[in-house]
């Protein structure tokens, strides 16, 4: 029960108070390219995917970091590689488990694959206290690919409303955009409190 | 003189593409993490921007020297893989600018290596000579510093009043809220919009003239007929 409360306030934790995109302005190549929500659900489901993956190892290299602090020279090194193994690996597993998937997402997989979300989560869970325990830090990982997910649909809903209303030309498009981020990023500022994000 | 102008201006948008026209920052919107967060003060810029040349610049040449012999999910590993290499030297040239700097910057120094803007660049140089390749990154780095630079001048006046911890306005109001990341996304917004209304007043003005020269033209030759 202990375990589940942990892994449940990692995974909130991850999903709304430290939200990759509003908190920490983490993106991904084509953050603000138009995607239909299937295409953001299949996106998210690639990094959520490749970011819990990622999380089992990173555990067990993390655990190693602390015990021998000379190898944290390499530490980001070392996240990486596990990275681009698990990326691999999904690869390959979707191209020989589900091809008609593997098809839809071939082009822009290698783009969700690495990137700043997935290196990120990574480094910032193993920065963090949820790190002690391997079932929290899946959670954190977890909720960290769900909310950024969400964020992705967030930035969708708001897409259309804005090309409807009557914002100056010179406010449309990115400039409106990331002005809405930092509205919401205001929203989850009063649950963050006053601190830099690290 | 209008349409030589307007010549010139075209010119030098060509010339200053990645930098001041297409932005990766301000019109691509690449590279977010470092605009929004270590962009919270100089030192945290300049270390950010000596990263980013080390690791970012290099990347994108060897992108080219390859090319497309490589298939695109390799290519998403390797050159990453490359940039984080680099960051090996780059973190001993970025602690010369402060002691502190690592805690400061946390996670976002290691980020250089899978940055978005490297990602869009290394995709862009695969048909493109060396040398050109170069000069692109170069122009794209350079367009991401000085957006970058700006934001860190303008949050750390706002927050504390002070350039590089040089404190140069000690009773003006404080607005520490600026440091937080949506203190940079509004900044990065406001941006945007200002340097887009710049570019079209300029767009405007030059296109209005062009117009009307074209409008005296032909009139011009009337006369001339009439003269004639």
């Amino acid at each position: 029960m202990i375990l589940l409360s942990e892994l449940f306030s990692a995974f909130l934790t991850a999903l709304f108070l430290e939200n990759l995109l509003f908190a920490r302005a983490f993106d991904i190549p084509g953050l603000y390219q138009k995607h239909a929500p299937s295409q953001i659900l299949k996106i998210g489901a690639i990094l959520t995917g490749i970011v819990t993956v990622s999380a089992v190892p990173a555990y067990f290299f993390n655990k190693l970091l602390k015990e021998h602090a000379s190898l944290s020279a390499f530490s980001t090194l070392g996240f990486l590689c596990i990275n681009c193994i698990v990326f691999l690996c999904f690869y390959y597993a979707l191209d020989h488990f589900f091809p008609a998937f593997f098809e839809s997402v071939k082009k822009s997989l290698p783009f969700y694959g690495v990137n700043c979300v997935t290196l990120g989560t990574l480094l910032v869970t193993a920065r963090m206290s949820v790190s002690a325990k391997l079932i929290t830090f899946l959670g954190y990982s977890f909720g960290s690919g769900v909310g950024f997910t969400l964020a992705l649909l967030i930035i969708w809903s708001i897409r259309q409303p804005l090309s409807m209303s009557r914002i100056p030309k010179v406010f449309r498009g990115l400039p409106i955009t990331f002005i809405y981020l930092g509205i919401v990023s205001l929203a989850l500022f009063g649950l963050l409190g006053n601190q830099l994000p690290a | 003189m209008k349409l030589a102008f307007a010549r010139k201006y075209r010119r030098f948008l060509r010339k200053t593409s990645g930098i001041f026209y297409q932005n990766p920052i301000l019109t691509l919107g690449l590279a977010l993490p470092f605009a929004v967060v270590p962009s919270y003060g100089l030192t945290g810029v300049a270390a950010v921007s000596l990263a980013m040349l080390v690791c970012f610049v290099p990347t994108v040449w060897i992108a080219s020297l390859l090319g497309c012999k490589l298939d695109r999910h390799w290519r998403a590993v390797l050159y990453p893989l490359i940039s984080c290499l680099l960051l090996i030297p780059a973190k001993s040239l970025v602690a010369m600018i402060s002691p502190s700097i690592f805690d400061t910057l946390g996670v976002y120094f290691s980020l250089v290596c899978v940055n978005s803007l490297l990602i869009y660049a290394v995709e862009k140089v695969q048909l493109q000579k060396p040398v050109k390749s170069l000069v692109f990154a170069l122009k794209h780095w350079l367009g991401a510093t000085l957006v970058v630079l700006l934001c860190g001048i303008i949050r750390e006046l706002l927050a504390n009043g002070s350039l590089w911890g040089v404190v140069l306005f000690k009773n003006t109001p404080k607005l520490p809220i600026v440091q937080m990341a949506l203190g940079g996304f509004f900044l990065l917004g406001f941006l945007a919009a200002f340097f887009r209304f710049i570019h079209r007043s300029i767009l405007a003005f030059t296109l209005k003239h062009e117009a009307a020269a074209e409008h005296q033209e032909p009139s011009s030759k009337k006369r001339g007929e009439t003269l004639r």
